[in-house]
């Protein structure tokens, strides 16, 4: 090399040494804190002891868990992420005067559970039934006002 | 050289070089893939080439821009520069696959043209998080690509050799556009601090190489030699340079390598006409002092380019007084012939013949 380009190349060595760690430190501190998502439901409950009732989905687990002093619960393990962003549970009780059938699904009239997301472990507490019969859960997609899915036991 | 121009000089060890850079790049890129299908089956194939291409893209780049100033620290790494075009073409071609891609998946499904679509759709320039940092990539792409057309001797002597030697350097504002476009790309969206880590330890080296370099080649220029009468300075003893190698010395700003060979002691200017590479850093060989950069040649008594070549440096005055060897800095035309200073045999004790720069 010759001398005026022996030179440059320090000059811009020199620079360099300026301008790259303050590239990367501006980057590095303008990296955006991840958003704090509140869910719908609560921070992930103690599953109950007790499985009253169980069902195997290709893609999700659902259970009916219960314990000692007779209070309920729902578990859904979802095995994979759901394709449907917008996916709530609703839970539909049979109707007796109906003999036992749960009749026609109506998000108004049915029981919001909770909503699931990713792919995880769900447990939803469920109030006192006086049926004796399992309740249907209905997977439900509220954007587009879709079934996805119903969980019967 | 420059008597006639070849499409492609592929000796046999540019050819064992370009195996092995296939071979990494290849191995570079199954390894990337497997794992990260490995870890993320779900990943689509574009996406894979992309992530798979930048990163040994970036990887190539830190190499290319490493060999300068290794060669100048250590120079077992001659043969790395030797062979850095070839390198920087392949990374282009790496570079490219990675911005055809990404413009095809970012770029391509909408109404307006890809490039155009590039520029536009984000145009948050007042922010640095949401900074368009793929305008940073294209550019950077762009002056990889200037570079990979004009690499061949071809361009170099029809450019001239400064504005080639200009717009190679533009490879620093291209490093420096890259850095910017992963940290404001990538890693604004990947939480993993590794990225950052290794991006950081890979500029902190480069930028270390060059200063260390940089700085020794000052002081190499600063060496003040103030022995001197009727126009010669006193630089070193014969001792100090090897058989069929040189010394390199900086008198008035110039450059000159003082060379042992074949009994004698020739001077000539420094800045090989190839590339102004170093040829005090070279060997003789085959009777020719020998550029370590490229393997320019020229003769050591005229400094001119054996026939048919063209090529000629600057010549200068050199002699011996005992073992003191001096320079008379006052360049001779390019191509004149000089007799060189003969280096004197002597007799040992013993009766035989010895050459004395060998005691």
């Amino acid at each position: 090399m010759i001398r005026p380009l022996r030179k440059r190349h320090l000059q811009i060595w020199s620079t360099l040494l300026v301008l790259i760690p303050a590239g990367i430190i501006m980057a590095w501190l303008s990296i955006k804190k991840p958003v704090h998502n509140n869910v719908l439901q609560p921070a992930s409950e103690q599953a109950l002891p007790n499985i009253i009732l169980s069902v195997e989905k290709e893609s999700y687990t659902v259970r009916l868990r219960s314990n000692e002093s007779g209070a309920r619960q729902l578990e859904w393990v979802n095995k994979d992420v759901l394709r449907v962003p917008s996916a709530v549970i609703y839970k539909t009780s049979p109707n007796p005067s109906q003999g036992g059938t749960y009749g026609k699904f109506s998000a108004e009239h049915a029981e919001l559970i909770g909503r699931i997301e990713a792919r995880g472990t769900y447990h939803f507490p469920l109030k006192e039934d006086s049926s004796n019969l399992p309740p249907q859960f209905i997977l439900y997609d509220f954007i587009h006002e879709k079934i996805i899915d119903s969980v019967k036991f | 050289m420059s008597a006639s121009y070849q499409a492609v000089l592929w000796n046999r060890q540019k050819k064992h070089y370009d195996w092995l850079i296939f071979a990494f790049c290849t191995t570079y890129l199954v390894i990337f893939i497997s794992l990260s299908l490995a870890f993320n089956p779900q990943v689509t194939f574009e996406t894979l080439l992309i992530r798979s291409t930048s990163t040994l893209a970036v990887l190539l780049l830190h190499i290319i821009l490493s060999i300068g100033p290794l060669t100048r620290i250590n120079k077992k790494f001659l043969p790395l520069l030797y062979n850095r075009r070839h390198l920087g073409v392949t990374m282009f071609f790496i570079a490219a696959t990675h911005g055809v891609f990404s413009i095809m998946q970012f770029h391509t499904l909408g109404n307006v043209h890809p490039i155009v679509s590039l520029f536009t759709s984000n145009t948050r320039f007042g922010s640095v998080s949401a900074f368009p940092f793929q305008a940073l990539g294209f550019f950077a792409l762009l002056i990889f690509f200037l570079m990979a057309i004009t690499s061949h001797d071809f361009w170099l002597h029809n450019l001239s050799p400064k504005i080639w030697k200009t717009l190679h350097m533009f490879v620093y504002v291209a490093y420096f556009l890259v850095v910017m476009h992963v940290m404001l790309g990538v890693i604004q969206y990947e939480t993993n601090p590794v990225f950052v880590i290794i991006l950081a330890i890979g500029s902190a080296t480069l930028i270390t190489l060059h200063l260390i370099a940089g700085s020794r080649e000052v002081k190499k220029d600063n060496i003040k030699f103030n022995l001197q009468k009727e126009g010669f300075v006193m630089v070193c003893d014969l001792n100090d340079i090897e058989e069929n190698r040189a010394k390199m010395f900086c008198i008035e700003k110039e450059r000159i390598a003082v060379y042992k060979t074949d009994g004698k002691l020739f001077a000539v200017n420094n800045v090989c006409k190839h590339q102004n590479g170093p040829l005090g850093e070279g060997k003789v060989i085959d009777g020719c002092i020998t550029c370590p950069w490229h393997g320019y040649q020229y003769l050591p008594h005229n400094g001119q380019s054996p026939p048919p070549f063209k090529e000629k440096v600057s010549t200068y005055d050199v002699k011996l007084e005992g073992y003191n060897v001096w320079i008379n800095p006052k360049p001779y035309p390019e191509g004149t012939e000089r007799p060189g200073a003969v280096i004197p045999h002597q007799t040992s004790p013993e009766g035989e013949a010895f050459d004395v720069s060998k005691v």
